[in-house]
C-alpha cells in the first residue's frame, strides 16, 4: 500500500513539472504486468471469455432453449456429426440432443454472469462492513470480525452446502428463483474475504497523515471513508475479487454438479458436466470433456490475471 | 500456557454453542420431513401419531432444547430414514472418510513442500515457473470435473483403477477399518485421493514457495550461511524449520477442509464416507442425519483449530508470549 501510496505523491508533485516524465501508477501497473507472458495469455484468455458471455446468442450455432430446433433424434450424437436440421454438431449433441457447442456457449454467460453477480454483491457488502469495521474499531469492529473469523474458520464450500441445504425448494420451484438462491450463498461465502481484506488495509491507511487532515477538516465520515480511505485500499481489494469469482464460479459449477445448485432449465457449465456424467461410464466423453474443458479455461485465465496482479500490486516484492 | 489452552477450550465451547443453534435453527427451516415420512394414504390420525413420536409438533424452543440435552448425552436423534441413531450412521462412515482425508493429505505434504522450496530457492528458473504455472492450474481446476477426467482416463479407457467404492478386503487395526492394508485397497483409494489431495497440494507449494522466498533473504539464513553450513543444511534445518509455521497452520485447518470437500469426491467415486451420506440425507431431507453431521464437522474443526494453535504456540514462542501477555 505504501508504495501505490508514494507513487500517487510523486505523480502529483510531477503533474506540477509539467514537462517531467514521470510513470503514471497506472502506466507501471500496466507495464509490469505486460512483463509476464503467461500473464498477458490470462488476460486474453479473460476478453475472449467476456466476448464470449456477451454475444453468445449471435455466436451460437442454434439456440438450444428453442424447443421446436431441439430434436431429441439428435442425442448423443459425437463431436463433428451432422444433426438432423443440417448444421454439423462440431462438439456432439447431449442427451436432449442439443448443440453442445451451443449449449456451452450459454452456460458460460450464466456460470460467468452468477460468478461476477454474486462477487461485485460480496464485494459491496464486505468492503462496507470491512470499512465500518476498521473507521469506528472498538466494540463494532469485535462484532463484525468474530463474525468473518468464525465464518472463515469453516470451508466456503461446506457453508455454502448448509444453506442450499436449508433452503432447498421442491421441484416446481421457478429457476430465476434458484438462480438468486444460489447467488444469495455465494455472496455469504465471499463477503467475509473482502471484509477481513479492506479492515486489513484501513487499519494501516487511517492512520495516515491524509485521514487526520481530512478529518480536521471536519468532513462528513461519509466522506472520508469513501473518498479519501477507500481509493486508498483498493489495490488488495482488486487482487483477492479476481481470485474470488474465480472461486466462485467454480464454487457454482460444483454445487450445481451435486445438484445443490442451478436447475436443469438454466444449465450453466457445471450442470452440462453433471448431465455428461451420466454418460461416462458408457464412454461418451464430449458433454463432461468440452464443458469441463470451458469452464477450465475461463477459471485458469482468471487466476492467471490475478495471480501477476498480486505480484504487481504488492509493494513488499517491488525492487 | 496452561492458562492459553484453557481459555482456548472456553472459546471453543462457545463457538459449538452458538453453531448448534445456527444448524438446529437452520435445518429446523428444512421442507416438512412428514412428506417423506407418511404415507400418502395415511389418515389424519397416523399422520399426527408421527409428527408426536418424532416430537415434531413441539415450539422450537423446546425443540432445541431436547436436542441440546441430549446431544450432550451423544444421542443426536434417529434418522427417519434409516431407523438408526444418527450419530451411528456418522461414526460407521467416518472411518472411510478419514481415510481418503489422510491419503490426500499425505500426497500434498509428500509432494507439495518440497515442490515449494524448489521454486523458492530459485524463483526465476525455468522449472520453478512451471511449477508455480502448474500450481495455479491445480487451484483452477474444478474439483468434480477432474474426478470425473480421472474415472475416464484411467477406469473407462485404460481400466487400470477401479472408479467406485473402497473394496471388499476391509481390515480392522486397532477396531478401525481400514482397507489400506492391501494392495486392492491402495487401488481404491488412489483416484479418490489424488482428485481430493490435488486442491491443497497446490495450496501446499504456493505456501512452501512464498515462505521460503521471504525466509531465505532472513539474516539468520544470510549468517547460516555465512558460517559456511552447507546448503543441505541451511535449507533443511535453517529454512525448512521456519516455512514449517504457515504450512502447518495451513494442513490443520485444511484437514477440516479435505473432510468437508470430500462431499464431492465422495459423490463421484461412490466412496462410502460421511461425506456421500449428506448429500443423501439433504436429498431425502433426512434432518437428524443433517444435523449430526453438521455438529460433527463442527466439533472437528474447533478440535482442529484448537490443535493448530497450540502446535503454533509450540513452534513460534512469539505468538505463546503475546497471548499470555494480552
Amino acid at each position: 500500500m505504501t508504495a501505490i501510496q508514494e507513487e500517487t505523491v510523486v505523480e502529483d508533485t510531477a503533474a506540477d513539472r509539467k514537462n517531467a516524465a514521470v510513470q503514471t501508477p497506472f502506466r507501471r501497473i500496466l507495464s509490469d504486468f505486460m512483463d509476464s507472458p503467461v500473464a498477458v495469455l490470462g488476460a486474453f484468455g479473460v476478453i475472449v471469455v467476456i466476448f464470449i458471455a456477451v454475444f453468445g446468442p449471435w455466436l451460437a450455432p442454434t439456440d438450444p432453449y428453442d424447443l421446436s430446433s431441439v430434436s431429441f433424434m439428435d442425442n448423443l450424437l459425437a463431436p463433428g456429426e451432422t444433426m438432423a436440421n443440417g448444421t454439423v454438431a462440431w462438439l456432439g449433441t447431449d442427451g436432449a440432443g442439443r448443440d453442445l457447442l451451443s449449449a456451452m456457449i450459454y452456460g458460460l454467460r450464466i456460470s460467468l454472469g452468477v460468478g461476477v453477480g454474486s462477487g461485485i454483491i460480496a464485494l459491496i457488502i464486505g468492503c462496507t462492513l470491512g470499512m465500518i469495521a476498521a473507521y469506528f474499531g472498538g466494540r463494532t469492529d469485535m462484532v463484525i470480525m468474530r463474525i468473518v473469523d468464525m465464518q472463515l474458520s469453516f470451508p466456503a464450500i461446506l457453508v455454502a452446502l448448509i444453506l442450499l441445504a436449508v433452503v432447498k425448494g421442491g421441484p416446481n420451484e421457478p429457476g430465476y428463483f434458484a438462480v438468486l438462491k444460489i447467488i444469495a450463498a455465494l455472496v455469504v461465502v465471499q463477503w467475509a474475504y473482502y471484509a477481513r481484506t479492506i479492515r486489513g488495509s484501513a487499519l494501516v491507511e487511517r492512520r495516515k497523515e491524509y485521514v487526520e487532515a481530512a478529518n480536521c477538516l471536519a468532513l462528513s465520515n461519509g466522506r472520508v471513508v469513501f473518498r479519501h480511505l477507500l481509493p486508498n485500499c483498493i489495490a488488495p481489494i482488486i487482487v483477492v475479487g479476481t481470485m474470488q469469482t474465480a472461486h466462485a464460479i467454480s464454487l457454482e459449477a460444483t454445487l450445481s454438479f451435486l445438484g445443490l445448485g442451478l436447475p436443469q432449465t438454466e444449465p450453466s457449465l457445471g450442470k452440462l458436466i453433471s448431465n455428461g456424467f451420466d454418460y461416462v461410464m458408457s464412454g461418451k466423453y464430449w458433454i463432461t470433456v468440452f464443458p469441463g474443458l470451458a469452464l477450465l479455461f475461463m477459471i485458469v485465465s482468471i487466476n492467471l490475471v490475478g495471480d501477476r496482479l498480486r505480484d504487481v500490486l504488492n509493494p513488499r516484492l517491488q525492487k | 500456557m496452561t492458562v492459553f489452552i484453557i481459555r482456548r477450550l472456553m472459546q471453543a465451547a462457545l463457538v459449538v454453542l452458538i453453531m448448534s443453534f445456527l444448524v438446529f435453527s437452520g435445518v429446523f427451516l428444512v421442507g416438512d420431513p412428514t412428506e417423506i415420512l407418511v404415507a400418502d394414504d395415511a389418515d389424519q390420525a397416523e399422520r399426527a401419531a408421527v409428527i408426536e413420536s418424532l416430537g415434531l409438533d413441539k415450539p422450537f424452543h423446546i425443540q432445541y432444547l431436547r436436542f441440546l440435552t441430549k446431544a450432550a448425552e451423544g444421542d443426536l436423534g434417529e434418522s427417519f430414514v434409516f431407523n438408526e441413531p444418527a450419530l451411528q450412521l456418522i461414526l460407521d462412515r467416518l472411518p472411510a472418510t478419514m481415510e481418503l482425508a489422510i491419503a490426500a493429505l499425505l500426497i500434498s505434504i509428500v509432494f507439495g513442500i518440497p515442490l515449494g522450496v524448489i521454486a523458492g530457492l530459485k524463483p526465476d528458473a525455468v522449472y520453478s515457473k512451471f511449477i508455480m504455472t502448474g500450481s495455479i492450474l491445480g487451484f483452477s481446476l474444478p474439483t468434480f470435473w477432474v474426478g470425473i477426467m480421472l474415472i475416464l482416463l484411467f477406469s473407462v479407457q485404460l481400466g487400470w483403477l477401479p472408479s467406485t467404492g473402497r473394496g471388499d478386503e476391509i481390515h480392522y487395526v486397532f477396531g478401525f477399518p481400514t482397507s489400506l492394508l492391501t494392495l486392492d485397497g491402495w487401488s481404491h483409494v488412489l483416484l479418490p485421493a489424488v482428485n481430493l489431495a490435488l486442491f491443497k497440494l497446490s495450496a501446499v507449494t504456493r505456501l512452501a514457495r512464498a515462505g521460503t522466498r521471504e525466509v531465505v533473504h532472513q539474516d539468520y539464513v544470510k549468517f547460516a550461511r555465512a558460517k559456511g553450513l552447507t546448503d543441505q543444511r541451511v535449507i533443511f534445518v535453517h529454512v525448512l524449520k521456519n516455512i514449517l509455521i504457515p504450512v502447518v497452520t495451513v494442513l490443520g485447518l485444511e484437514f477440516g477442509g479435505l473432510v468437508a470437500f470430500s462431499v464431492v469426491t465422495e459423490t463421484i467415486f461412490a466412496w462410502p464416507g460421511i461425506g456421500k451420506l449428506l448429500i443423501d440425507s439433504i436429498g431425502l431431507l433426512d434432518r437428524p442425519v443433517i444435523v449430526a453431521y453438521l455438529m460433527i464437522i463442527v466439533l472437528l474443526f474447533v478440535f482442529l483449530n484448537l490443535m493448530v494453535d497450540i502446535c503454533y504456540s509450540l513452534l513460534d514462542p512469539r505468538v505463546r508470549l503475546q497471548d499470555i501477555k494480552a
